[in-house]
């Protein structure tokens, strides 16, 4: 038999793959070499090769004893695996600009050997805006969610809680979850006064969860605030960054308005971490729970993207469209946070290629690693990941697949707000307005008009305001972020 | 540079997507047969917001009598022949693999089981009946009971699970 060792790189297949991601590599293989649609010399053999390697690969004999032949190395012992998927086949020959959509889908191996079912004890900081605005309704609900987040925890995990407005201040100090119920009347005192220091409230948070601080723990700081924090938004950057080296995650929950999205988004990116809009108080409780599940279930911790882009390429736009919808960084290292037991992570990748001459047969569009710990054995991993494109001379006619579609479809009309706001930032109202329009008349055909509602208003409004209402423009912003979530999510 | 087609915007190749209007750049089938919209707009009350975003392609049959669309992606498949098929997914180690093998397309995570609908083609029509699938089967939105057959007209929808597919008939 001839040298046999890259059957897995024929397909372009992870050395892990499963079935279905073999018998989708082969199909696409197919669609590309197959003689019967592809004339190119060369090609017959290529497709032969592939055939043969598929034809190995997928009987679970015939994979089981070729991987017992393959050196030990290739040995499927990664509890992750990611699975590709690209918009086009090839990239083609061309003088201008052209775009390529990446799609990563991480996931936990449908049944990894190496699973314990007790996942790591949670540290955590629970940090609290008790400023004016928060008076009435939203403080009442905002202790009661607190109460009911310190009963959810389990004996294991450790809890603080902290208010602040001008100043912070420690409700409960870093101790175990038994200590905290003991002072729920603590959290019942809390008033509302003064205005929103942001940072003094992080800083407090991040001090109490440095004192149970383990690196096998899942470390992170939750921030619910209603306001705007003035002067001190490097100083809150800085430390998410000091925070995320040590892979404290930072989430946040924004109620109503006035609170400084572009920030707590940002410190969200940098850590991890994610960011979610409250329209009403009363869904605090119900997305504090849900995050504090997906925590208990984690699985794999300190995911980590490092990369670096090939020659002629740049990556244009990274968002990840699962667990939580959000906006990457396009600069390596991407901090992931976690992998929880139940789900997967799903990242979308922009790429915008360079010209590319005849002669160029292949493009690296990215050389990374993928680097993660699972704390239920303390064994860090890395996983490599290598996108890479044929070049044809000519352009084939885009069949995307159905994912990327699907998610690029909606992950559109995200942008297009986006881009709407950077047209009023530059003083193009009726730019932005039209573009708010389109975005409507897609939401009414995808049966959200409520959310379409709020963007027709929107778009008006510009027109004599010049501006989005702060509450409109959040409710845009997170309520067409949040269609990328699956169906049924909520 | 491709032009979009609503707004004259321009984009890059390789775009999928009109950044201006979002209206979609890409094409998924070249034409001759035509797909009966009503079908669609009957499961506008229960259908994914994606049918009106990706509308149906327009399908060419081929020799096929019957093909099955998967509305998720768009891709077809062609039957041919066969009498009596099974719909379903594969497994490892799996014994009775059915003869449409939804596996590839994220059929698990849609809740398909292995065995979770029957299609019997003849020349008068065609009859589809659940397996008695775990999570049920729906006829252009409404739930059909195990076992009890049914018979399909062209462009009709069937649910398994969350799986979505549509039936195409040739005239």
């Amino acid at each position: 038999m001839q040298d046999k060792t890259d059957f897995y790189e024929r397909l372009g297949v992870p050395v892990n793959a499963t079935a279905e991601e073999i018998h989708r590599a082969y199909r696409e293989a197919a669609r590309r070499f197959h003689p019967d649609v592809n004339i190119g010399a060369g090609a017959t053999e290529l497709f032969l090769d592939v055939k043969e390697a598929y034809e190995i690969l997928i009987t679970p004999e015939s994979r089981a004893s070729y991987d017992k032949d393959d050196q030990p190395i290739k040995k499927n012992t990664q509890p992750v695996r990611i699975d590709i998927q690209y918009s086009r086949t090839a990239i083609h020959h061309s003088k201008e600009q052209q775009l390529l959509y990446t799609l990563l889908d991480i996931d936990i191996l449908p049944d990894p050997t190496h699973v314990d079912d007790s996942a790591p004890p949670v540290n955590i900081s629970l940090i609290l805006d008790t400023s004016t605005s928060m008076r009435g309704a939203r403080l009442d609900v905002l202790k009661a969610t607190a109460i009911e987040f310190v009963r959810n925890l389990r004996i294991q995990d450790t809890v603080s809680i902290i208010s602040f407005n001008d100043n912070a201040d420690i409700v409960f100090p870093a101790g175990s979850q038994t200590s905290a119920r003991k002072a729920e009347g603590r959290i019942h005192a809390l008033h509302a006064s003064g205005g929103t220091e942001i940072l003094k409230g992080l800083q407090a948070g991040y001090n109490e969860v440095l004192c149970n601080y383990r690196p096998s723990n899942t470390n992170h700081i939750i921030l619910i605030t209603d306001g705007h924090t003035y002067g001190d938004e490097i100083a809150c950057q800085k430390l998410a960054d000091d925070a995320a080296t040590k892979d404290i995650g930072l989430s946040s929950l924004g109620i109503g308005g006035k609170w400084n999205d572009v920030l707590l988004d940002d410190l969200a990116t940098r850590t991890g971490g994610d960011c979610l809009y409250v329209h009403k108080p009363k869904d605090i409780g119900k997305m504090l729970t849900k995050k504090l599940t997906r925590l208990h279930k984690a699985y794999a911790e300190r995911l980590c993207l490092e990369f670096e882009c090939g020659q002629n390429i740049s990556l244009d736009y990274a968002f990840r469209l699962k667990p939580e919808a959000g906006v990457l960084p396009i600069d390596s290292p991407f901090k992931l946070g976690s992998l929880s037991k139940s789900g997967q992570q799903h990242i979308l990748l922009e790429f915008v290629v360079d010209p590319i001459l005849p002669g160029v047969k292949k493009v690296l569009l990215i050389n990374g690693k993928l680097s993660f710990n699972l704390p239920s054995s303390s064994a860090s991993y890395q996983i490599p990941i290598v996108l890479t494109r044929a070049v044809q001379p000519q352009e084939d006619q885009l069949k995307p697949p159905g994912h990327i579609s699907k998610a690029l479809s909606k992950l559109t009309l995200y942008r297009m707000q986006e881009q709407a706001n950077k047209d009023i930032a530059e003083g193009d109202f009726i730019e932005a307005s039209t573009r708010l329009k389109n975005v409507a008349t897609h939401l009414l055909s995808q049966g959200e008009s409520d959310l379409a509602q709020t963007v027709l208003a929107e778009a008006e409004q510009i027109k004599s305001s010049q501006n989005l209402s702060e509450e409109g423009k959040k409710r845009i912003k997170y309520g067409t972020r949040s269609l990328l979530l699956p169906a049924g999510n909520e | 540079m491709i032009t979009c087609p609503q707004c004259k915007h321009q984009e890059l190749n390789g775009a999928l997507f009109c950044t201006y209007c979002g209206a979609q750049l890409y094409n998924n089938s070249d034409t001759t047969a035509t797909i009966n919209r009503s079908d669609l707009n009957k499961m506008s009350g229960i259908s994914s917001p994606t049918t009106s975003t990706f509308p149906t392609p327009p399908v060419e049959m081929k020799d096929s009598q019957v093909a099955i669309r998967i509305m998720d992606s768009d891709e077809i498949i062609f039957i041919q022949g066969e009498k009596d098929l099974t719909i379903g997914r594969s497994t490892e180690g799996q014994m009775i693999v059915p003869d449409i093998d939804l596996s590839s397309h994220d059929a698990y995570e849609a809740g398909v089981s292995r065995l979770h609908a029957n299609l019997t083609i003849s020349k008068q029509d065609i009859i589809t009946k659940d397996l008695g699938s775990a999570n049920g089967t729906r006829l252009n939105g409404q739930k059909i009971a195990a076992r009890a057959e049914h018979s399909i007209q062209h462009g009709d929808i069937l649910t398994l699970g969350k799986f979505k597919i549509q039936i195409l008939i040739k005239e």
